[in-house]
């Protein structure tokens, strides 16, 4: 994937460094196998001279390093692994342009610099920690500096001052020398923690750039006294650093090992790059710009010299995520997003493609237009801040599914009185939904003490299906259990035929209050205290109801169920019921899908919608009379409902307070949905941090997995009260063992018994402690406890 | 309903790129392209900062909360290549580092607690490594699917071990098999499964036509279905639902006006939160017939609700 406007060849070997000319139409590359000069054309390089070449192709050919004079159009320096400098004039007519070797630096050269306003004067910098500054007429060693380092990586004259150069060395240290003096520096400091492999100098600005092992970039203000100025933290060693012409802020740099790409930071965001050249398959050797901001050169060790132009660059900047969000288990949403967005990216398909030869470890999105790449560049330093709001999101909800949790009751008591109970929780904390579902459930199984009592005696249990020529078998169990859902209804009759409406004041009231949660399944919303649930004495007959009977069923799950409220039992009645025997009706529930099949429309609902106008009252029609209604498949679809609304809570816990009903809507509910329901709900409170009800949720469980959660061990941990760091069981804590336990009253070391307040864990003496608690309240240490002793 | 709690000076020197809450929600952990990652304590809308933890050398792009049981655990994963697992045993200090990627990690997720401690995570080499701690070596077992996606992985997302298997009978399932989801380069998401100790590729999704930026699997406390919502470059966030975590059907929640960066789902699976380029969240819920409302909307800084609409139990 090389952008159109790269152009890139291939050596014969690595190249370990490049420099260009002055005018910046040619290169040269070195390395230890490679030496030569290419011309640079609009799209390609030329090869113009090939100076690796002659008989003796020594050691003096193996390059660390070449500079090209800034004034000598012909001149070159080359460093050499062996530590002769070597000067090449490519005017030399013949093959050969080896001009003049000097061999007096005893280890490899790392660094040759020309001065940039003598040309006879060539600077290096040693392995051996000398810096050596050489007359090209002379052809000599005018001087030489040593600098008490180890090694020296690299040399570089300032533009401001003539006659100062910097030297970095391997002990992390920077020196600044005047090259007409070589007794000592002019000034020494240290810049970084490891050893510092490069430098550069700003063009404008007194500003001297360092690169290190220590994988950052300083900037470093040598106006005076050297003051650091700016950090670049990058991800790797940093081998090469060369600012950007014309940008007072960017500076580019290569990395020794690990990162293969070229890099150009603005140091005002010391953290991320600003555009980003991943060309490279293996780590960069050398960079150079050409004397322009917008194109620059690079040699790596894949054996490519490759000419970068800053408008292909990647912007590593764009592909990172600059947002965050998160919704919390107490429905709080935090958001982290930045405080002025860049520009929008400007993806190019074209450069999206993939190519697999090329093994590109970073992926480019693209690259941007000259204007947006501009808007970048300018925002770019400022774009580092980030905003992180916290959202009390959907935060009620929770707070009051939380408060339900506490408050709600799901043992000890019969059903209908636990539902009654929960219903009252729920509507206290405006769950209206809710409360009509425990409003529901306490009807249907079960009611407190009928306002008349009946006079009539209760129906006989169902016989154990002696006479069930009609309907499918039924498990023995089961038919106990329906024999007590008979009595817990025995003083309500049949289905009533009467609408419930809820009187349009109320419904309003309930839209009004911002606390009422009005959703769409709202609409199912019938006002239970306003129902008259027993019906006048003339709609029916007098006698004994049937047995699975129900009074209304009127949470539907939105539409879906509307036409599923009929029984069969019902339909199967009218004969059996006058006779008191009801066992044909006694049947198992059937399905949901086999009841509407069979009676479609035996029940219509008329919902109005809330937003059909909120006067629109809400009318349950039942056209037929059926004196059974089937509540399971309702009440379980109205479960289901509220799990797929998220409201896992009332479906579980309705199943958990149904007790001997629950096995009713088992036909409804599989049990992988109740497991479901379940642990979602121990999940759920577990997050919150209500571990008693979690606990309790899992005693009620009747599931054999959930159940089985409380066999699971639990592991007690013993801290030490003094430094709460963990110890060992019955042991003092290996760090306060040397610290005897003192009273806290009277400061001497405690023998014998040990008396101790659990709430603060202060404590002494027994006798002392005795004394100071009839006085004082509070915790003799003045630790503000009140304490108590046991 | 949505209203602004606090902004939170979080000291960060530059971008912040992820914000995670942990578990019960009283910890919250951020993280930035200044190469560190702070944890804050959140007591009653108030935060601290309890730790910075510093470790990465490059930017820390996400950060995940394991499960409490397994202690307090947060992994982070980096432009420098490494994920960072940091451990608190009163102070903050680093469990274990993962230096398996060639390139930047994207993404970290922990698997649901009832696996084990499994950590997943994402790179832009292309490939997904899923990181084991095996309680009896006290080692972590690296297991790696390569090639994954084409130019690399953005993000990765755990499929909740509730709904493992929808049409098998949890009761006896309790080896159903583990699932990821995640988004990548090649505009694709895609879905593997474990099986035997290998991960398979069982779905890839298309329909996104620029580069997956998210993608979250809904936990799915009460939920009879499999969600996954992903966003991409292409400004769209979509929704894909699945009865049996086989066969998947998207629903385009939205188009947004700019990138959709991150999506976020509420602990019962039916929120979701959307954060895109124009610099907005914005929740959403999905009505009862399927179709997927916006019930509030803020710009940075401000609570505002879009309409009326207050739907909600």
């Amino acid at each position: 994937m090389i952008p159109s406007n790269t152009i890139c060849v291939s050596e014969e070997g690595p190249a370990n460094a490049l420099a260009l000319n002055k005018d910046a139409t040619q290169v040269v590359i070195a390395g230890r196998n490679v030496f030569k000069v290419f011309s640079i054309e609009e799209n390609d390089f030329t090869e113009v001279c090939n100076l690796r070449v002659g008989k003796n192709l020594n050691l003096n050919f193996s390059s660390i390093d070449v500079a090209w004079s800034t004034i000598e159009e012909n001149t070159l320096a080359t460093a050499a692994t062996n530590g002769a400098v070597v000067v090449w004039n490519l005017g030399r007519s013949g093959r050969s342009k080896q001009e003049h070797v000097f061999s007096d630096h005893k280890r490899t050269v790392n660094k040759v610099s020309f001065h940039l306003t003598e040309p006879a004067l060539l600077i290096s910098g040693s392995q051996d920690g000398m810096m050596k500054c050489f007359d090209l007429r002379m052809k000599e060693v005018a001087r030489t500096f040593i600098s008490n380092t180890e090694s020296i990586r690299d040399v570089q004259f300032s533009p401001h001052q003539a006659h100062t150069f910097a030297a970095v060395s391997e002990n992390g240290n920077v020196q600044l020398w005047d090259v007409r003096r070589h007794e000592r520096c002019l000034q020494q400091f240290t810049a970084h923690s490891g050893p510092v492999f490069a430098c550069d100098w700003h063009s404008e600005m007194p500003w001297l750039a360092t690169a290190s092992r220590d994988k950052t970039i300083k900037v470093w203000d040598i106006h005076a006294k050297p003051n650091l100025e700016h950090t670049i933290y990058t991800i790797a060693s940093v081998g090469h650093v060369k600012w950007r012409p014309q940008k007072k802020y960017q500076v580019a740099s290569c990395a020794l090992v690990l990162d293969c790409a070229v890099h150009v930071w603005d140091v005002r965001r010391p953290h991320v790059p600003l555009a980003t050249f991943a060309e490279h398959r293996d780590v960069t050797t050398a960079i150079a710009w050409q004397n322009d901001p917008n194109t620059f050169l690079s040699t790596s060790r894949d054996c490519s010299l490759y000419r970068h132009r800053f408008s292909e660059a990647a912007h590593p900047v764009l592909w990172a995520n600059p947002h965050g969000v998160c919704v919390s288990a107490r429905g709080d949403v935090t958001h982290a997003a930045p405080d002025c967005p860049l520009p929008a990216l400007h993806t190019n398909p074209a450069s999206d493609r993939y190519v697999p030869g090329l093994g590109r470890k970073q992926p480019t999105a693209g690259s941007l237009r000259p204007q947006a790449q501009a808007a970048l560049e300018r925002l770019f330093p400022g774009g580092a801040a980030s905003i992180l709001t916290r959202y009390s999101g959907e935060g009620r909800p929770p707070c009051c599914v939380v408060a339900c949790a506490k408050e709600y009751k799901m043992r000890g008591l019969p059903t209908h009185e636990l539902a009654e109970h929960n219903a009252k929780v729920a509507r206290a904390y405006n769950r209206h939904m809710v409360g009509h579902v425990w409003e529901v459930v306490r009807c249907v199984y079960g009611r407190p003490p009928p306002r008349e009592p009946p006079e009539r005696e209760p129906p006989p249990p169902p016989p154990a299906h002696t006479n069930s020529n009609a309907v499918e078998e039924e498990p023995l169990e089961e038919v106990e259990q329906w024999a007590e859902t008979q009595f817990h209804n025995s003083g309500v009759l049949g289905m009533p035929t009467l609408s419930i409406y809820i009187p349009p004041h109320k419904y309003k009231i309930r839209h009004d209050e911002g606390s009422g949660w009005v959703s769409a399944a709202s609409a199912h919303y019938v006002d239970v205290e306003t129902a008259d649930w027993t019906l006048p004495e003339e709609a029916f007959p007098l006698r004994a109801p049937p047995p699975a009977h129900q009074p209304s069923i009127l949470d539907t799950t939105h539409g879906r169920t509307a036409a599923g409220g009929a029984s069969p039992g019902g339909s199967s009645s009218p004969g059996s019921g006058s006779s008191g025997s009801n066992g044909s009706a006694c049947t198992a529930p059937p399905n949901l899908e086999q009841t509407s099949s069979a009676y479609p429309g035996a029940a219509t609902l008329c919902r109005a919608q809330p937003e059909e106008g909120e006067s629109g009252p809400l009318w349950v029609v039942h056209e037929a009379l059926r004196p059974h209604v089937e509540p399971a498949p309702l009440l379980a679809l109205a479960l289901r409902h509220h799990a797929d609304l998220g409201d896992v809570q009332t479906a579980a816990l309705v199943m958990i307070v149904l007790h001997e009903h629950r096995s009713d809507l088992f036909p409804y509910i599989d049990e992988g949905l109740q497991e479901h329901w379940l642990l979602g709900y121990i999940e759920f409170l577990q997050k919150h941090k209500l571990w008693n009800v979690a606990t309790e949720v899992v005693r009620c469980a009747w599931l054999s997995s959930v159940w089985s959660l409380s066999q699971q061990s639990s592991s007690v941990t013993v801290c030490c009260g003094r430094c709460g760091r963990r110890a060992r069981p019955r042991a003092m804590c290996d760090r306060c063992l040397p610290h005897p336990d003192l009273c806290a009253v009277c400061r001497q070391v405690v023998r014998g018994l040990y008396a101790w307040c659990q709430g603060c864990s202060h404590g002494g003496h027994l006798e002392h402690m005795r004394q100071w608690m009839e006085k004082h309240q509070l915790c003799p240490a003045g630790c503000g406890h009140h304490c108590q002793l046991g | 309903m949505i209203t602004v709690l606090n902004t939170i000076d979080t000291g960060h020197e530059d971008m912040i790129h992820d914000a995670e809450l942990d578990y019960y929600g009283l910890k919250l952990a951020t993280c930035s392209s200044d190469n560190s990652v702070k944890i804050y304590d959140i007591k009653n809308g108030t935060q601290t900062l309890a730790a910075d933890l510093k470790g990465h050398f490059g930017p820390v792009w996400q950060v995940a909360w394991a499960h409490p049981k397994y202690g307090n655990l947060l992994a982070s994963c980096s432009y420098d290549r490494k994920v960072i697992i940091w451990k608190e045993s009163g102070e903050w200090t680093k469990l274990y580092e993962y230096t398996g990627h060639e390139s930047s990690v994207n993404s970290v997720a922990w698997a649901p607690a009832e696996y084990g401690l499994i950590l997943a995570c994402c790179s832009s080499d292309g490939s997904i490594s899923i990181i084991q701690y095996s309680q009896d070596t006290g080692n972590w077992d690296v297991k790696k699917i390569t090639g994954a996606h084409a130019i690399g992985v953005n993000s990765i997302s755990w499929c909740p071990a509730l709904s493992a298997d929808l049409n098998l009978d949890p009761l006896t399932n309790k080896d159903a098999p583990k699932r990821l989801v995640t988004g990548g380069c090649d505009n694709l998401i895609k879905i593997w499964r474990e099986q035997g100790d290998q991960w398979v590729e069982e779905n890839r999704l298309e329909l996104h036509i620029d580069w997956v930026r998210d993608v979250a699997w809904a936990p799915s406390l009460g939920l009879q279905r499999s969600m996954i919502a992903s966003c991409s470059q292409d400004k769209r966030v979509v929704i894909w639902s699945s009865d049996d975590n086989v066969s998947w059907t998207p629903t385009i929640l939205n188009t947004f006006d700019d990138v959709v960066w991150s999506v976020s789902w509420s602990l019962t699976g039916n929120i979701l939160a959307v954060s895109g380029g124009d610099n907005k969240v914005s929740l959403w819920r999905e009505s009862t017939d399927g179709q997927w409302l916006c019930i509030s909307e803020v710009a940075k800084g401000l609570g505002q609700t879009p309409n009326d609409e207050r739907s909600t139990l």
